[in-house]
């Protein structure tokens, strides 16, 4: 199970801590977090160091909550994205890329961009 | 029939617990690599198949459990542990003893599978365990042809309500084989209007796999209805054309639908890598230039793999027949001699054209068959890792082995040959040059000991070097020693070369205590005899505290070398024509001016030689003028007076046979084209004679 904790950093940012199972169960939270942090703050930080497993449609709405921030100027990183798990499912799921896409050209911005 | 083909299972085997072993300590290295693990995995899984297959029940039962572990390391259910490690090596090593049908201790066996149903969760271990026959297991799937597809998936947005998880059918793909997968995620919605349980994503994949194209359609037979799957066989993996390129990144765009002709060639007339240009001009998105990358590379890599296959296939051959054919292409090189000889006497242009014909042919036979025995040296090395792993842990110390030059080839027989002394002297390294890890740490060097082992060519020959960074020679206590053994007088006054040149003395040891690794003094003699027996010469470096250097030189081959011969009283004597540097004169004037000492100046440098006349006691006068071959010997140069250079000569050795076995300074003996016998010089031995005379 998901839960999410929030933590404020420094003026228009926040920190949201993801717990547990990032899975489909969990998403209808995970997107009212994201969009209110995103609607209310200029940039999101999104800790997964705590996050025990990814599936396909917790990170299909990180991609949303991505393009999201890119459309409105805003800006989302994700905290210990080098997480062996996050990267593994990254690159099962087809999201894992060399460059950004046609939103973000930005290599350093993209969620996605792995080695 | 099965006789043979159970020979050939064995010898199979036991290349596949040799490459086993290597990945094993690989492993240890790199707990975390997945393609090591799997090569663990197909190793065991090919040894229990095809020993179920050939009636190797017990190897296959065995076996079982031992590759029930490793499919769980390979799922990442159970990680990689140095205690696995152990259990594998030692089960390795249980497995080899079961093919041979030696040393079968199965009281141990039963105790390796009980530790590695340990290991399994929710396993127990059996009290006791009736083996097994397994079914033969259809290993013909990998020997299918591996092709490629590319995978087009859309799903219905509403896919989860079908029960179905997109990432569980990505995973099960990827299952039957090397698969890359894109996600196109131009259509995913922004948070505000995306529902987070809807997929909008969709995929190409790029799929390898031996298993055929209904394999791939059963991972999609429950979302038949609720998908768009379109699948293109890419490359049948059978073609044998050696076209290895495959169509550029524009033809696959265009194959697949993402762009049109007239799109392509008018992006084609601008001047920047296509991909960038499809990008720049917003007709087709990265997400679709990345799939078409990964087809590109995977089918490449598909069809760099089956070629690297194709060229790689080999004849197994039984080294006896081998052998035989290398005998007979000396014998063959020895006639060719003849005829090149019989022709030149005779003054027949047709018949010297022929001979040259034959000595040219004669020479790509000999290069080629002797070629055939070369083997890498890495296949002694790898025995090595274990060897120093083991020991290490039995020491209590840490070690390291680096290996370089594992690919420098040499002769099989050479390369069995130089087995035990190799043994021998990392042995040594590691019991007494490494020292104890809180000695190192006190020395300020790091705790972990390291033995390089390296290997180069070198001219017609190898040279092997065994460097640790230990403690290095005691050169007071190897000096105590010599005088006490009486090798030496106590007010001899010698070079660091000569004090460690002592330790190759028979009976000669350091040690204090004698330990069952080394230290019983009877080892370095040995060595050095066994390495001059492979006509080779070793030599000793060391710096007090820092390390020592074991240099060996070998042959490359035993059975033919380049010689020069030379010929003293009428006879021909043949000298490795490796060790020479240089031929001078040494006229009578030379010998006076020496005052009686054998020595001869060559532009400025003294050379000690040795007369060879003298040497085999023959008094008759020699001619006016003689020859001095002057021969390199550990960095000393040594001349030996001949009466006569008559040239290079292509040698087959022989050797002399029991009856003269303890003739010293001749290794064997080779036949000239007149069918003469001329003796091969052992330039070891002579050069030692002149080491002790220059003293």
């Amino acid at each position: 199970m998901l839960t999410i904790e929030q933590e404020a950093r420094a003026p228009g940012s926040l920190l949201l801590k993801l717990r547990g199972d990032a899975d489909v169960t969990g998403t209808t939270q995970l997107r009212e977090a994201l969009l209110t942090g995103l609607n209310e703050q200029n940039e999101l930080l999104i800790d997964c160091s705590q996050t025990t497993s990814f599936d396909f449609f917790a990170i299909q709405l990180l991609c949303s909550a991505h393009r999201s921030a890119v459309v409105g100027g805003k800006k989302i990183r994700l905290v210990a994205g080098d997480l062996p798990t996050l990267k593994q499912a990254i690159r099962a799921t087809g999201f894992a890329r060399q460059n950004g896409c046609s939103l973000c050209p930005d290599d350093d911005d993209c969620l996605w961009c792995i080695n | 029939m099965l006789d043979q083909q159970r020979e050939v299972y064995k010898e199979e085997a036991r290349e596949l617990l040799s490459e086993l072993e290597d990945s094993l300590l690989e492993l240890e290295e790199s707990p975390e690599d997945s393609e090591l693990v799997a090569k663990v995995f197909r190793a065991m899984h090919t040894i229990k198949g095809s020993g179920a297959m050939f009636g190797f029940d017990d190897i296959a039962a065995f076996t079982h459990e031992v590759e029930t572990v490793f499919d769980l390391v390979r799922n990442g259910e159970i990680s990689v542990t140095k205690k696995l490690i152990s259990l594998s090596l030692e089960a390795r090593d249980h497995i080899r003893s079961l093919l041979e049908g030696n040393d079968i201790d199965l009281t141990k066996g039963a105790a390796l599978v009980k530790s590695f149903q340990a290991l399994v969760p929710s396993k127990t271990p059996a009290v006791e365990e009736t083996p097994r026959t397994l079914p033969a297991e259809n290993l013909s799937a990998n020997s299918e042809a591996a092709a490629t597809y590319r995978i087009r998936l859309h799903l219905v947005e509403n896919i989860i309500f079908t029960g179905t998880r997109p990432d569980a059918l990505l995973r099960e793909l990827s299952e039957l084989g090397a698969c890359k997968v894109v996600a196109h995620t131009h259509e995913v919605p922004l948070l505000a209007d995306i529902n987070p349980e809807n997929c909008y994503t969709h995929w190409d994949i790029v799929l390898t796999s031996t298993r055929g194209v209904n394999s791939i359609k059963d991972v999609f037979i429950f979302v038949e209805d609720d998908a768009e799957l379109k699948i293109d066989l890419i490359d049948d993996g059978l073609s044998s054309d050696d076209e290895l390129d495959y169509k550029r990144i524009g033809e696959i765009l265009l194959d697949r639908g993402d762009i049109s002709k007239e799109e392509l060639e008018a992006i084609l007339s601008q001047n920047k890598p296509i991909g960038q240009k499809l990008i720049d001009a917003k007709k087709v998105p990265q997400e679709k230039i990345d799939a078409a990358l990964n087809e590109q590379e995977m089918v490449r890599a598909a069809r760099q793999q089956r070629q690297a296959q194709d060229s790689a296939s080999s004849v197994r051959v039984p080294a006896e027949r081998l052998d035989l054919l290398v005998n007979m292409v000396g014998e063959l090189v020895t006639v060719q001699a003849r005829l090149s000889q019989a022709a030149a006497s005779r003054d027949d242009s047709d018949l010297m054209a022929i001979a040259e014909e034959v000595e040219r042919l004669t020479g790509e036979l000999r290069d080629n068959s002797l070629n055939m025995r070369m083997l890498p040296i890495g296949t002694t090395f790898s025995k090595f890792k274990r060897l120093v792993r083991d020991l290490s842990g039995e020491l209590g110390k840490k070690i390291e082995l680096k290996t370089v030059g594992a690919e420098t080839e040499i002769d099989k027989t050479v390369i069995e040959k130089l087995n035990d002394p190799l043994v021998h002297l990392i042995r040594n390294s590691l019991d007494h040059g490494i020292e104890m890890p809180e000695v190192r740490r006190q020395a300020g060097k790091p705790e972990t000991g390291t033995v390089l082992l390296s290997a180069a060519h070198s001219g017609d020959s190898v040279e092997i070097t065994i460097e640790d960074d230990g403690k290095g020679l005691d050169r007071e206590a190897i000096l105590a020693k010599g005088i006490e053994k009486g090798l030496i007088s106590a007010d001899a006054h010698l070079s660091d070369d000569e004090v460690f040149n002592l330790i190759f003395a028979a009976g000669f040891s350091t040690a204090k205590v004698v330990t069952g690794v080394s230290g019983r003094g009877v080892g370095m003699d040995v060595v050095k005899r066994a390495i001059e027996a492979l006509r080779g010469s070793i030599a000793i470096d060391s710096r007090a505290g820092k390390g020592s250097v074991i240099t060996i030189r070998i042959p490359l081959t035993l059975a033919i070398i380049e010689s020069l011969l030379v010929s003293i009283d009428g006879d021909a004597y043949a000298l490795p024509l490796s060790i020479i540097e240089e031929c001078v004169e040494l006229t009578a004037m030379d010998i006076t001016n020496a005052h009686g000492r054998n020595l001869i100046n060559v532009r400025g440098q003294i050379v000690p030689y040795i007369s060879l006349r003298e040497e085999f006691g023959i008094f008759d006068a020699p001619p006016t003028i003689q020859q001095v071959v002057i021969t390199h010997h550990n960095h000393i140069r040594v001349g030996f007076v001949v009466d006569q250079v008559i040239g290079q000569h292509q040698s087959v050795i022989k050797t002399l046979g029991r009856m003269c076995k303890d003739v010293q300074c001749v290794s064997g003996a080779t036949i000239l084209g007149d069918g003469n016998v001329a003796l091969i010089l052992d330039s070891n031995q002579l050069a030692k004679k002149a080491e002790q005379m220059a003293e």
